[in-house]
């Protein structure tokens, strides 16, 4: 898959060990760097998964993903 | 994302399992700094594990970040799973045809230069789990060659991609475990002519009036055949595929303490978690083990022996790689509450 996307600043990328990659919306960005530095990593596996899901062949839709 | 194992995969059952966001560790990669979306935003290029920023003002993105969104980057270590497994089962006759597979596959994604080179540095980690896991589930027979194939995995993960990706190492961190397994696969790989053996011998016993013998010898043969159909049935796969996700470096060892680099130190870190259900397979996968023949060590390992430098001098990856006694693994295991 290869996408361009728009992000802002203030947001914030992140990688898990696990393949998975993340954009973190810039209201929610310093609450993930706390968890991530604390070593809470199940609180941001049950927050990354609320996210919407970037997948080959799907569009953008009113401005926002997917 | 899309799997790109299982269009190629060809037996039922081995494709590998997508692995769960669960459990992993988060890493900031990057904390972006500039415009708001209102004033152009910035403009980033997502390519699997390859993020980069690009300068496209007037391209108007596929998506807009805004509240936020996940991928998944695991395609390239999938296939490499998959290829492994199919190179030990036909003991490498396909390596070309594989080979013409992965690099049509990369063409078909549209992958860039730097995702190609991040995919096969993952596809060397990958193949390597998969072609000793397979050496494993093919009942033995095939260890030698899963072994090989496996070395050139790994020497191709270091070669090809950069030895220092998170991404690759996460998948590499499959390897040790694999590798112990092999190993003690290994240790029985020749249950297929003990079986033979036992069979003989308990109707040589019989014949000759020694009952007891036959007796002994006879439950010999069973259980080892036992053990044989865990090998070569390939729904087993996904009853012990927990046992090549985590690390466990009873075969691959490092010579010392100081030679141990950042990706051995990661699969050692991975050991401790290991999950209820993953207990549970290796108690039952030792279980059957210690219920078979005493091991032996079979020549297909000794062409291993010795110290393998993959990378080159000072390399990343430094291994001693050496048969594995039986008890060493349990011992290990047992460090774990794993008794078997």
């Amino acid at each position: 898959m290869s996408k361009h996307i728009e992000a802002e600043g203030g947001e914030l990328l992140i990688k898990s060990s696990n393949g998975y990659m993340a954009i973190i919306p810039k209201n929610m960005a310093e609450w993930a760097k706390e968890h991530i530095k604390s070593g809470n990593h199940a609180a941001i596996d049950h927050y990354v998964k609320g996210l919407k899901e970037l997948k080959p062949g799907k569009k953008a839709r009113n401005g926002m993903c997917l | 994302m899309y799997n790109i194992a299982s269009p190629i995969t060809p037996i039922k059952g081995i494709a590998p399992k997508e692995k769960a966001m669960e459990g992993g560790k988060w890493k900031i990669v990057d904390e972006f700094d500039g415009k708001s979306h209102e004033d152009g935003g910035i403009d980033i290029f997502v390519s699997g594990g390859v993020v980069r920023r690009i300068n496209a003002p007037h391209h108007k993105p596929d998506e807009y970040a805004g509240w936020g969104s996940f991928w998944k980057s695991l395609g390239a270590g999938a296939y490499g799973l998959g290829e492994g497994l199919l190179d030990t089962i036909t003991l490498g006759a396909t390596d070309k045809l594989t080979d013409m597979g992965y690099e049509g596959l990369q063409r078909l994604g549209g992958s860039t230069a730097d995702e190609i080179r991040e995919q096969n540095s993952v596809r060397g980690y990958g193949t390597t789990a998969g072609a000793i896991t397979g050496g494993i589930l093919s009942g033995g027979a095939a260890t030698g060659s899963a072994i090989q194939q496996g070395s050139k995995g790994l020497g191709a993960g270091v070669s090809y991609g950069s030895p220092d990706s998170e991404f690759a190492q996460a998948v590499g961190t499959y390897v040790p475990l694999a590798g112990s397994i092999a190993g003690m696969a290994v240790g029985n790989a020749g249950y297929k002519g003990d079986i033979s053996a036992a069979t003989k011998g308990a109707d040589a016993a019989t014949k000759a009036g020694d009952l007891s013998k036959a007796s002994e010898l006879a439950d010999k043969a069973s259980r080892l055949t036992k053990l044989s159909k865990i090998a070569d049935t390939t729904k087993n796969i996904s009853k012990f595929s927990p046992l090549i996700q985590a690390g466990l470096s009873t075969m691959m060892r490092p010579q010392a303490q100081p030679q141990v680099g950042g990706f051995q130190q990661g699969v050692r870190e991975v050991t401790p978690f290991l999950g209820p259900g993953m207990r549970e397979s290796y108690r039952q996968l030792g279980q059957e083990i210690s219920e078979a023949s005493s091991p032996k060590r079979q020549t297909a390992m000794s062409m291993m022996d010795g110290v393998q430098n993959f990378g080159g001098e000072g390399g990343p990856i430094q291994f001693q790689v050496q048969p594995i006694q039986q008890a060493d693994a349990f011992g290990y295991l047992g460090k774990y509450g794993i008794n078997v």
